[in-house]
């Protein structure tokens, strides 16, 4: 079963990927990390970066 | 905190309940509601639920009682009868009171986790919206993981707005720089970032060789700076050493004079016993004395005096067509040309601000006047120079030249 943390970070992610803060393959990963408190600082980051990245390309 | 689903509860001699009594749950369900009339103990259940998962009795609290252990315990009971045991699959826990009306759980490391919502907090909760909602249900909902990794995000944030606020104080320091240079630089026309932005996006490469000039010029600055002590100091001692030039050029020009009062007789004997010996070459004894000790070689000798005193002899040397004219004085100098007389002067003024160079120029007019460079062999003609007067170059060393 789901538990609150993966759900709510399953929306989050979602949403992130939708607003192009994190591209889709970076989703999948950091959904989990998110969700049992591992992402850190430089996760969020390097996240953000490659989504921009990819923005920036299109 | 026991995950176990609870079996039952059992509740002796707290609030209502004046005789044990136990709620068995049903097994396998996550819900259970427990319903009723008045007075017959549902809220004693919820009361025996928070002693044993907080240690307290939420039902009695905000309603100005004072201090609420004194009613926990049922009519005719004391508060060390109270007892509260919830039972799960794997284990039993049992809360009592003590005297003082401290609430102790048994084992402890079992004491379930429990959240009481009553009428109040319910009505509460559904009048909540947005994010006080979320803090009012928190509690319920395990989120934890997320609000870990929330919790490195705004870490984030923060950094990156402190690098931020950096790299803007850095951008307008150096925007404020640009200006400056800009107006240092005489405020030419155009955008000074947009002409900063160029000049960053060149080769760095393009200005090493003007660096390098630049290095080239401050260093030669920096030698010259050094020598021009030294220069002072070689310029006043050739002062001093052409005052002395002077003053033994007068003394020899005035004992030439003297020697050439006397030479010329001198010069007319040796020329006349030159010619004597010319008619008779083979002369074996002095005409004079009749000596013949000296007689080998006396015309060599003769003409070999005769050379000697020639420059002493007020005969004037040969011209060869060339003299010096003086030009301008400038600044304490006097400058000559060797000319032909037909020669038209094509002068040139002396920059009053190059000493060197008329030191220079001097040297050569002293090379010049050298003996091995007149004709007439004599360095007085130096005193003729300063004077104004004629000068004899040779014909092969002829050019400008100045003297003071």
């Amino acid at each position: 079963m789901e538990s609150p943390s993966q759900a709510l970070a399953r929306k989050i992610v979602e949403k992130l990927v939708a607003d192009g803060l994190m591209t889709p393959d970076d989703a999948k990963k950091l959904e989990s990390k998110g969700a049992d408190g591992k992402l850190r600082a430089e996760d969020w980051r390097l996240a953000v970066e490659k989504a921009m990245e990819l923005e920036a390309k299109r | 905190m026991n995950s176990s689903s609870p079996t039952k509860i059992t509740i002796d001699s707290l609030r209502g309940a004046t005789n044990p009594f136990t709620v068995n749950f049903e097994k396998g369900k996550k819900l259970t509601v427990i319903y009723g009339e008045n007075g017959t103990g549902k809220s004693t259940i919820c009361d025996g639920l928070e002693l044993i998962g907080n240690g307290k009795i939420g039902s009695l609290e905000n309603r100005g009682l004072g201090k609420l252990n004194r009613y926990w315990h049922s009519l005719g009971k004391s508060a060390s009868d109270v007892s509260v045991t919830l039972e799960t699959a794997t284990v039993a826990c049992r809360a009592t009171v003590g005297k003082n009306g401290e609430v102790s759980t048994n084992p402890p490391d079992h004491c379930p986790r429990v959240e009481i919502l009553r009428r109040m907090q319910i009505l509460s909760l559904v009048a909540t919206t947005g994010a006080e909602l979320y803090s009012a249900i928190k509690r319920f909902i395990d989120v934890s993981g997320i609000e870990a990794s929330e919790d490195a995000l705004r870490g984030l944030i923060k950094d990156m707005t402190g690098s931020l606020d950096t790299v803007a104080t850095s951008v307008q320091s150096n925007r404020k720089a640009i200006e400056n240079f800009w107006q240092e630089a005489g405020q030419q026309q155009g955008d000074p970032i947009a002409r900063a932005r160029a000049e960053s996006a060149r080769d760095p490469h393009e200005f090493e060789a003007d660096i390098n000039a630049l290095d080239e010029i401050r260093m030669a600055y920096e030698r010259m700076n050094g020598c021009l002590g030294d220069l002072t100091t070689a310029n006043a001692q050739l002062e001093v050493i052409l005052d002395e030039l002077d003053d033994a050029l007068t003394t020899l020009e005035e004992q030439r004079s003297k020697i050439s009062a006397n030479a010329t007789e001198f010069v007319a004997l040796l020329e006349s016993a030159k010619a004597y010996l010319k008619n008779d070459p083979s002369l074996s004894a002095c005409p004079l004395c009749e000596s013949t000790e000296n007689a080998t070689g006396l015309a060599n000798r003769i003409d070999q005096r005769l050379s000697d005193f020639m420059p002493f002899s007020r005969r004037k040397p040969k011209e060869r067509g060339w003299r010096a004219t003086r030009i301008a004085p400038t600044n304490g100098w006097r400058t000559f040309i060797p000319v032909r007389p037909s020669t038209r002067l094509n002068s040139r003024p002396v920059d009053q601000n190059t000493n060197g160079r008329l030191i220079w120029i001097c040297r050569r007019a002293l090379r010049l006047c050298s003996p091995s460079s007149w004709r007439i062999g004599l360095a007085p003609q130096l005193t003729c120079l300063r004077a104004g007067s004629k000068c004899w170059p040779n014909s092969r060393t002829r050019s400008n030249f100045w003297v003071r």
